[in-house]
């Protein structure tokens, strides 16, 4: 009895202490306050996603004015010029490439929801899985890449902010679509084979991710409608 | 009950608290060592704000661009600035600004280089160099040779690696050593030390 008593005395003890622990690090508020607020950051996200689409449409429409303008001025500029700007151009993504490729086919676990998964569950495409996936693209020298029509240049950050993914900055969710344009071959050999992807194939395995890998004859890669940031970049001082 | 019992509660308690603790240590780690940190989900629209500002100033560039190429006398001039801003952005010339050296004294997988150029680029670097080659669209991607060796687009690049990136210095330094940021993750899970420093000037030479 004394025993049993002991007993009762220590599981109460542990289970209060860790109840006691748990509540101090808790910052959960009561009332409806939390659900307003969340409602109020998702109009806020859907009015910046609109804003954010204007202006890149925007974006490319002055682009095309100006590349217009330019070649209706063919006779005040040196065609030289524009031929090397239109090599440039396409370096830098600004202009549309079609061709033969890949579509890789990313989606998450059909099971798992990312409203309410917790962050960073192995169930969900992550950003760092599509980052490996461009990195590996690359290394097979794909002429152009997007994903979900968001043009990947070198510039491009791939980040997680909750459970959104940020590709460009722009707001994307699955299912996630990357197009890469180059020997469809070359292209699916480098992605089956790289070691930097074989955690996202045993997740696709262990927890039922799409990870689809198709070969295409005409596929095509929009423009980059981004900014390009030069406020600290310059040529050298003399 | 006696003394005896509210000490073995009290013991209890203490050991229920510090079990949480624990477990919370674990949650910690676990953060530590996920590639994508867990960023205040408010963090999305200072983002989101911060990329329509830089987005409404391109507009406002391209416009400014579109009425002076309307202008013949202005055209070659406007072609002539265009193809020197993609000269320097391609890397066919060489740059220079100011910005952060990271220092990286050991080998270490292409994952780590891969996630710290997409934090250098997130936190708005305008050109990254490793090792000397600059990271362009031309010249992109990271991988391991057979040798176990680096590649950056084919070229071997080979410990201590030194990453540049121009752009605002402050900026950069501030999240790369954030609390739970890409140098403490590679400090802790390589035992490392990442040295981050601001430079006034950064040369990164033509890409050959």
């Amino acid at each position: 009895m004394a025993l049993r008593l002991k007993i009762i005395f220590v599981i109460l003890g542990v289970l209060i202490g860790a109840f006691f622990s748990a509540q101090l690090r808790s910052s959960a508020p009561t009332g409806s306050f939390p659900t307003d607020v969340m409602q109020a950051r998702v109009d806020l996200v859907k009015s910046f996603v609109a804003e954010q689409s204007t202006y890149q449409s925007r974006i490319v429409e002055l682009r095309t004015a100006i590349e217009t303008m330019q070649k209706k001025n063919e006779k005040a500029t040196e065609k030289n010029s524009l031929a090397i700007l239109e090599t440039l151009k396409e370096q830098l993504g600004l202009t549309v490439l079609k061709d033969t490729g890949l579509h890789i086919f990313l989606d998450d676990s059909p099971s798992a929801s990312r409203e309410e998964e917790e962050n960073m569950t192995q169930a969900l495409i992550q950003a760092s899985d599509l980052r490996d996936v461009i990195n590996v693209l690359r290394v097979a020298r794909a002429k152009a890449i997007a994903i979900n029509h968001q043009r990947i240049i070198a510039s491009t950050s791939i980040t997680a902010v909750g459970n959104s993914i940020l590709v460009n900055n722009v707001p994307l969710a699955p299912p996630f679509l990357i197009t890469a344009i180059g020997d469809p071959e070359s292209l699916a050999r480098y992605l089956i084979g790289a070691d930097m992807l074989q955690g996202l194939l045993d997740r696709k395995k262990e927890h039922h991710l799409t990870v689809d890998i198709r070969s295409k004859d005409a596929l095509t890669v929009p423009v980059y409608s981004g900014d390009f940031r030069t406020k600290f970049l310059h040529p050298p001082t003399p | 009950m006696n003394i005896r019992h509210g000490f073995l509660f009290f013991a209890a308690m203490i050991f229920g608290i510090f079990v949480m603790i624990q477990a919370q240590s674990f949650k910690d780690v676990s953060t530590l060592i996920a590639r994508d940190a867990t960023a205040n989900v408010f963090r999305e629209i200072q983002i989101l704000k911060a990329t329509n500002e830089n987005l409404s100033d391109e507009i406002a560039r391209l416009e400014e661009t579109l009425q002076k190429t309307s202008d013949r006398a202005t055209t070659l001039k406007t072609i002539e600035q265009e193809i020197l801003l993609n000269r320097m952005l391609t890397g066919e010339i060489e740059v220079e600004g100011p910005g952060v050296k990271i220092e990286i004294p050991s080998k270490l997988s292409p994952i780590f280089l891969v996630d710290l150029l997409n934090e250098l680029f997130n936190a708005g670097a305008e050109s990254v160099q490793i090792n000397g080659l600059r990271a362009t669209d031309e010249t992109h991607g990271f991988d391991t040779a057979p040798s176990g060796q680096m590649l950056l687009a084919g070229n071997l690049i080979a410990e201590p690696f030194t990453i540049e990136a121009i752009g605002d210095p402050v900026t950069l330094e501030n999240i790369l050593i954030q609390p739970y940021g890409i140098v403490e993750r590679m400090e802790r899970l390589l035992k490392i030390d990442v040295r981050v420093e601001r430079m006034e000037r950064i040369v990164m030479k033509k890409v050959l």
